[in-house]
């Protein structure tokens, strides 16, 4: 199969769909490897990297959609290359249809198999294509959260850690999945004293396996976050519940029980997030003070880190990938559940159901198109 | 003794020289605090917690130096208060005259008594007065480094701890005393691969003891640095030499040998910095970029954190203070050699041989004014 690599154009986005180490396992399985120039370079790859790995390297994403039988890419396609999009053409990359109608219509209209990386999932329901992203945004909320307690920030001037003689400061985490485990090891590792809310009891358990003992688990409940955010210097909200939107876990007025000077990440916020006063922010302007509480709510976080997150990103996409690419997506949905969850829009029509409920469209199960 | 707290007034000081905890202490032995209004609410103490530990809250920095016996602050006099020191009034602050020509004719001419906190030192010759501010420097040096490898920072994107599957960054600290250890305690509680340095065999086979496993103590020369710093993806320069300049252990040549988005966090700027690319910033505009390779370069570090530094700094400044208030300047030098070498300008002469030397003025031992 012909594999095109196209570089992302979403703002802020620097990671790349695949690496040449990669492209090489491709090659390898007798595909061919197509990738833009500079695709890789945010990322640490240059072009270089990938034509010693066999790929071949075009100028255009034109060109790279005119030849390859499948794309795959990190972001959605781009209301500029919707012409380009081919009957037919295997689109692998993340999706996120029930957020954007334009996206949805366009895939329908142009009749390609639309397959998107957050809705692969494993029959114990967990989102292999989202794990490494929430890998990343995890310890990145405590680095986030660190350096906007400085005082210059916004902050109210605390050290994470403490030092010998003075009390570290409090890190809430609420959620205790991916990310909450990964905020909560790294913020345990810097000394802090944290506290993670999960309401899976067994979750908790094996938390509590796990976990160092700076790390303090609760089941979560309103009245928990209520008491628990008085002394909270960082507030990780960490509650993602997939393919819906994230609970509202702190209204507005409870902020004024908070530290004035306190921070709260928002890690949800691609899901609308889970407090009630976050508003999507950028990493060139990644927060805003309200009612004294400094808010980090950049969409993307990932984004920030593009070597670590592309290399996070492709060891879990790549074989799926190649998967599709050696069995072709017919057979490789036939075979493997996983992918055949991830089918979002096939040959014009929605083949997922939340998608097609949110716009009203018709919904085709998949199996009728296998 | 009636003891003066000055409010602040350097740009970006926020801390304060005394806690209520510590008004607490000297009101219990016996001595009157006077707390300039609002001296405290960069750090988190109101004028109310200061007035419920027993100080009398005074309007104006005149009133306190007319009061007082002995004032305390963080920072060195100013210009504006040079005027408002009396004669045989107690200075006890961090003064750094070596390097604060005017300030030191200054008080000359006042004929206080000047104590400087950062030439106190115990007889294994530690500076018990430095050391909390480093150990909040060293602290803080990675998270700036984790935050300033963002790619929107100028950093290549690497996450400094890594994620399952992908390689954690490198973090190399050149120096293992109070900054080095603690730095290192961060960047390995972050999951990195931290080397660090040290030229003191002794001290190496300490840190070997006490870090964890994923920190590698190496002997520090020029070569070793030259090797190292190809991999490094953040590099703290943690090297402190008592009363010097800092040496300058990375050339403008070497930074090509870096990783371009690589970041180096100089701890040493306040004593000149230890790369040569380094000139010192400040909080609120902390870095810039030479050759690719991001400085974080700000001076007074632990500004940014006032509650945590205050504390840290109260905590090590309070028994010296309440030592020389309860048995006057005199008797407490005459019986504490700690605090004998913290003697810097005493009754208009200069009693520490290096500010004398630094500025070609008369040194009188300071045993001739006991």
């Amino acid at each position: 199969m012909i594999i095109g690599i196209l570089k992302e154009i979403k703002k802020d986005e620097n990671r790349v769909a695949i690496t040449p180490a990669g492209a090489e396992i491709m090659k390898q399985n007798g595909h061919s490897v197509l990738v833009q120039t500079g695709a890789g370079t945010s990322s640490g790859f240059d072009d270089a990297a990938f034509t010693r790995a066999g790929a071949e390297i075009l100028d255009t994403p034109a060109a790279i959609f005119s030849r390859a039988e499948m794309i795959l890419r990190v972001r959605e396609p781009h209301p500029g290359e919707f012409g380009h999009l081919r009957a037919g053409q295997i689109y692998f990359s993340y999706l996120h249809l029930a957020a954007s109608e334009p996206v949805t219509r366009a895939l329908i209209d142009s009749g390609v198999i639309a397959i998107a990386y957050e809705t692969v999932q494993k029959t114990d329901g967990s989102l292999p294509l989202l794990a490494p992203m929430s890998e990343v945004a995890g310890p990145m909320a405590i680095q986030e959260g660190a350096k906007y307690l400085e005082m210059a920030q916004g902050g109210h001037g605390v050290l994470l850690g403490g030092v010998p003689g003075v009390d570290p400061a409090s890190v809430l985490i609420l959620g205790g999945g991916k990310v909450g485990i990964n905020a909560a090891r790294v913020a345990c590792g810097l000394g802090a004293k944290v506290h993670v809310l999960d309401m899976n009891l067994e979750r908790l358990r094996y938390l509590s396996d796990v976990m160092p003992p700076n790390c303090f688990l609760q089941m979560a409940s309103p009245a928990a976050i209520r008491e628990l955010i008085k002394n909270a210097d960082i507030v990780v909200g960490a509650a993602l519940i997939p393919g819906s939107r994230t609970p509202t876990l702190i209204s507005r007025d409870m902020l004024h029980t908070m530290k004035r000077g306190a921070v709260l990440i928002d890690v949800a916020i691609d899901q609308g997030g889970c407090f009630e006063t976050s508003r999507e922010t950028t990493h060139a302007d990644p927060t805003y003070i309200l009612d004294g509480i400094v808010h980090y709510a950049v969409g993307n976080m990932a984004g920030a880190l593009p070597r670590t997150s592309t290399i996070a990103l492709t060891n879990a996409t790549l074989m799926y990938a190649l998967e599709i690419a050696n069995k072709g997506w017919r057979e490789a949905m036939k075979t493997n559940p996983e992918l055949r969850r991830g089918a979002n829009v096939v040959n014009g029509t929605v083949t997922f159901q939340a998608v097609a409920e949110t716009f009203g469209l018709e919904f085709t199960p998949i199996d009728e198109l296998l | 003794m009636i003891v003066g707290i000055l409010k602040e007034i350097k740009s970006e000081e926020n801390r304060v020289s005394m806690t209520p905890a510590g008004v607490e202490v000297m009101k219990q032995n016996g001595h009157t605090v006077l707390v300039e209004k609002a001296a405290g609410s960069g750090s988190g103490f109101e004028d109310a917690a200061y007035e419920k530990a027993g100080a009398e809250m005074v309007a104006t920095p005149q009133e306190i130096f007319q009061r007082s016996d002995m004032v305390m602050h963080v920072k060195e006099p100013l210009p504006p208060e040079y005027d408002l020191i009396r004669e045989g009034q107690i200075v006890f602050t961090y003064l750094h005259l070596a390097a604060a020509e005017e300030l030191t004719h200054a008080l000359i001419k006042a004929k206080s008594i000047n104590i400087a906190y950062e030439t106190i030192q115990k007889p294994d010759r530690s500076l018990p007065l430095l050391t909390p501010m480093s150990e909040v420097a060293g602290r803080m040096a990675i998270q700036q480094g984790a935050k300033y490898l963002e790619m929107a920072q100028g950093g290549h994107g690497v996450l400094l701890g890594g994620v399952p599957g992908v390689d954690p960054g490198t973090v190399v600290i050149i120096g293992g005393g109070v900054v080095g250890i603690n730095a290192a305690k961060m960047a390995c509680g972050l999951g990195a691969k931290v080397y660090i340095l040290d030229m003191n065999l002794e001290r190496l086979r300490y840190l070997s003891d006490v870090m964890p496993a994923n920190c590698f103590p190496l002997m520090a020369n020029p070569a070793t640095t030259r090797k190292l710093i190809k991999e490094a993806d953040v590099v703290v320069g943690a090297v402190l030499v008592t009363g010097a300049k800092a040496p300058r252990l990375i050339t403008r040549e070497m930074l090509k040998t870096m990783k371009q988005g690589a970041v180096l966090v100089d701890v040493a700027i306040d004593q000149g910095g230890c790369f040569e690319t380094s000139k010192a910033t400040t909080h609120s505009d902390p870095i810039y970029t030479v050759d690719g390779v991001v400085h974080y370069c700000v001076a007074n570090m632990p500004g940014a954190v006032p509650k945590t530094s205050t504390m840290a700094l109260t905590n090590a400044t309070l028994p010296y203070a309440v030592e020389i208030a309860n048995k006057g300047w005199k008797r407490a030098i005459q019986e504490n050699p700690e605090i004998r070498l913290g003697a810097n300008v005493m009754n208009g002469k200069v009693t520490y041989k290096a500010v004398a030397e630094a500025f070609g003025l008369d040194y009188t031992p300071i045993d001739e004014l006991l």
